[in-house]
């Protein structure tokens, strides 16, 4: 993994002003990826735009990170309805 | 141009504190939040509105300048018109830079809010827009790994389309949407691929469908036919006796399946029996001594 696909946990939370203890309980609830290297910790790019999404979550809209897993659990079954909403659609053009 | 009733877009009214101002904000952000209502352009509208009353609200100062003139806003104008010397030249190009932010920060303001407070109003950090994109292509373009640059706000974008992309997919690119303002990140480019319906083949997730016209005789006596797949025609045996609408699966000859490279759906072959016309005296009185044999 090269240096630009990671950022420091460190650098994240000073530019984007959230705790560390945010990052470490969204870890906890596996929705984001954390990795270690040489006692370091850093975030992965492919994460970032999740992890800003759940820090206005947390901070402008106030949800908890229990909360926030929830949500991401409905919005990930939203996605799959449409994609298969999509699918069904494209199935339906085949007897037009 | 409109007076805009904040009071009203959040639902609370004119002797509301300022925790119960916070508190109706909340409730409504949880509803309309772009991050919560994707692809949702009223909701984002709406949240544009909600977020620009709550600036006002929330900030005394914004808030005593809104009691005080009101409805009659225009005179709130003309009244700071003298402090704002030289800033209505700029009134233009500042709306136009606005329109680049994103409803997650604040998103655009309604020009009652530009007429009341100005450009300085604001100084938080604003991610840029995301911008959205279709890209168009051909059902055998799709099924092919291809570069294609795309032209975004003037910007030339090459991107990678893999083999397999599907109707309505989207992906994302990084960081290719509007700059940030105020040092906020700059927007990400979503681009959802259409892929046009094509005069041969029909799709339906990676299987493709075709019909094939054959005639009578091969149809009852069996026989090879020629058959379009999409790296060219291939030769199809007919079994005899094949009713018309059968259909025949020629495995891994359908589609290829999205980032998994030598995977391939199947094409179904629906049978078309043509049935023979402007049949000669002799074809005709075969065809009675066939249906006599019953």
């Amino acid at each position: 993994m090269s240096d630009d696909e990671i950022i420091p946990v460190e650098t994240f939370c000073s530019y984007y002003h959230v705790e560390r203890t945010f990052i470490e309980t969204l870890e906890l609830h596996g929705l984001i990826s954390i990795s270690n290297r040489e006692n370091q910790r850093f975030i992965l790019m492919d994460d970032m735009a999740d992890l800003e999404k759940y820090s206005r979550m947390y901070y402008e809209l106030n949800i908890n990170v229990p909360g926030i897993e929830a949500l991401n659990n409905l919005l990930e079954k939203i996605r799959q309805l449409q994609q298969e909403t999509e699918a069904l659609k494209a199935r339906l053009r085949i007897y037009e | 141009m409109a007076f805009t009733d904040y009071y009203k877009i959040l639902g609370v009214s004119k002797t509301a504190t300022d925790e119960d101002i916070k508190k109706a904000y909340r409730k409504l952000a949880r509803k309309l939040h772009p991050d919560l209502n994707p692809n949702d352009k009223e909701s984002h509208k709406k949240f544009q509105q909600i977020n620009e009353a709550n600036e006002v609200l929330s900030d005394p100062e914004k808030r005593k300048k809104y009691d005080q003139y009101g409805e009659n806003w225009q005179h709130a104008e003309q009244f700071e018109k003298a402090g704002r010397a030289g800033a209505g030249t700029g009134s233009r190009q500042r709306r136009q830079t606005e329109d680049a932010f994103s409803e997650f920060g604040g998103g655009q303001y309604s020009d009652f809010f530009e007429q009341m407070f100005g450009s300085g109003a604001r100084s938080t950090k604003y991610r840029g827009q995301d911008y959205q994109a279709e890209l168009h292509i051909s059902l055998r373009d799709a099924a092919k790994t291809h570069s294609q640059t795309l032209t975004i706000n003037d910007k030339n974008i090459r991107i990678t389309i893999p083999a397999g992309v599907e109707d309505g997919q989207v992906i994302r690119l990084k960081n290719h949407g509007a700059a940030g303002a105020n040092g906020g990140p700059s927007g990400d480019l979503y681009i959802t691929f259409r892929i046009e319906p094509d005069p041969v083949f029909k799709r339906v997730g990676n299987d493709l469908y075709i019909t094939l016209n054959i005639d009578l005789y091969t149809a009852v006596l069996g026989g090879d036919v020629m058959v379009d797949t999409l790296d060219g025609k291939i030769k199809l045996k007919v079994k005899p006796e094949t009713q018309n609408g059968t259909k025949a699966r020629l495995k891994g000859k359908g589609f290829p399946v999205y980032k998994q490279d030598g995977v391939f759906g199947d094409l179904f072959v629906t049978y078309h029996i043509l049935i023979p016309q402007n049949l000669t005296q002799r074809q005709k009185e075969l065809f009675a001594e066939l249906s006599k044999m019953k």
